[in-house]
């Protein structure tokens, strides 16, 4: 068994030779710095990330209303409501062409233009 | 001479010198230890610098509850477990292609090859590893070895046993 730890010890019998302490020292502290370095970047980083996460959960919050619903739902509801508004003018605007022009072909070729006409079928008229 | 113990101290009290001294009386050793088990003088100098990177972090904080060898042999030893087990991962998925590099004093050339010898060693279990590697690696006594893995002399002196008998059969089949 010692033969055989002394050949096992024979073969790691190496020529190298530690590296020059004093620049394995400089290296190590300049090392240690970045690794400080990055270490503080990648933290600020989280701390910044963490602080506009929480400005805008709190400037949102101030609004009152749920932010979801901000978002999706009412921007949603603003364009039915301008398209149920220029609907409704359309139709008052009909009406009263068809009520109050003297020419009913005038008022449907206005109205064609307008690309209203679909709405009305001709029985209607 | 100052001991580790009053370096240490120093150190505690904000003398990054002495933190320096004592990297340069353990760099040696340290570095031999690593290059053995490395086989590669890069690899050996950069799990050295990592030891000591730890080592400035955690002897401010250090009681003196053991000698701090003991405290810089564990950690070597802890660092060339994580070494060959990325080694191992990096082999089996073919991402070590680095070739053996520094110089080697062939004049000892023996029957194994280096690298045979310490992809064995990688191969045994985690504590007759660590015994193999501090008995023939840093030459330590048993007595200190078990101090280090926190086991008895008689556990040691057993797993080291087994150890170089497994190496034995497997060197010797090859």
């Amino acid at each position: 068994m010692n033969d055989f730890e002394t050949r096992l010890k024979e073969s790691l019998n190496l020529k190298n030779s530690a590296p020059d302490a004093d620049s394995f020292v400089a290296d190590l502290h300049s090392e240690r710095a970045k690794r400080n370095s990055s270490r503080n970047q990648f933290l600020n980083g989280i701390i910044a990330g963490a602080l506009v996460v929480s400005l805008g959960i709190f400037t949102v919050s101030q609004l009152g209303t749920n932010p979801a619903e901000l978002m999706v739902y009412d921007t949603f509801e603003m364009l039915n409501e301008d398209e149920r508004v220029e609907e409704e003018f359309l139709t008052e605007l009909a009406v009263y062409y068809l009520e109050e022009s003297d020419d009913i072909w005038t008022t449907v070729a206005l109205l064609d233009e307008s690309e209203f006409l679909a709405e009305f079928s001709e029985d209607q008229l | 001479m100052k001991s580790d113990t009053e370096l240490i101290e120093e150190f505690q009290k904000g003398n990054e010198a002495s933190f320096n001294e004592l990297v340069k009386r353990h760099l040696p050793n340290t570095f031999g230890f690593f290059i053995k088990v490395c086989q590669n003088e890069m690899d050996a100098e950069d799990l050295a610098q990592d030891v000591f990177l730890k080592m400035h972090r955690a002897l401010k904080n250090f009681r003196f509850q053991s000698a701090f060898t003991t405290y810089l042999y564990r950690a070597n030893t802890n660092m060339a477990n994580s070494y060959i087990r990325n080694k191992r991962w990096r082999g089996l998925l073919n991402l070590d292609d680095t070739p053996e590099s520094g110089e080697w004093d062939t004049s000892h050339e023996t029957d194994w090859r280096r690298k045979e010898l310490w992809d064995s060693v990688a191969k045994l279990p985690k504590l007759q590893r660590n015994v193999v590697m501090m008995r023939i690696a840093q030459e330590l006594p048993f007595k200190e070895i078990a101090a280090i893995l926190n086991t008895t002399e008689s556990s040691a002196k057993t797993s080291y046993h087994y150890a170089v008998k497994t190496l034995k059969v497997w060197l010797e089949d090859e």
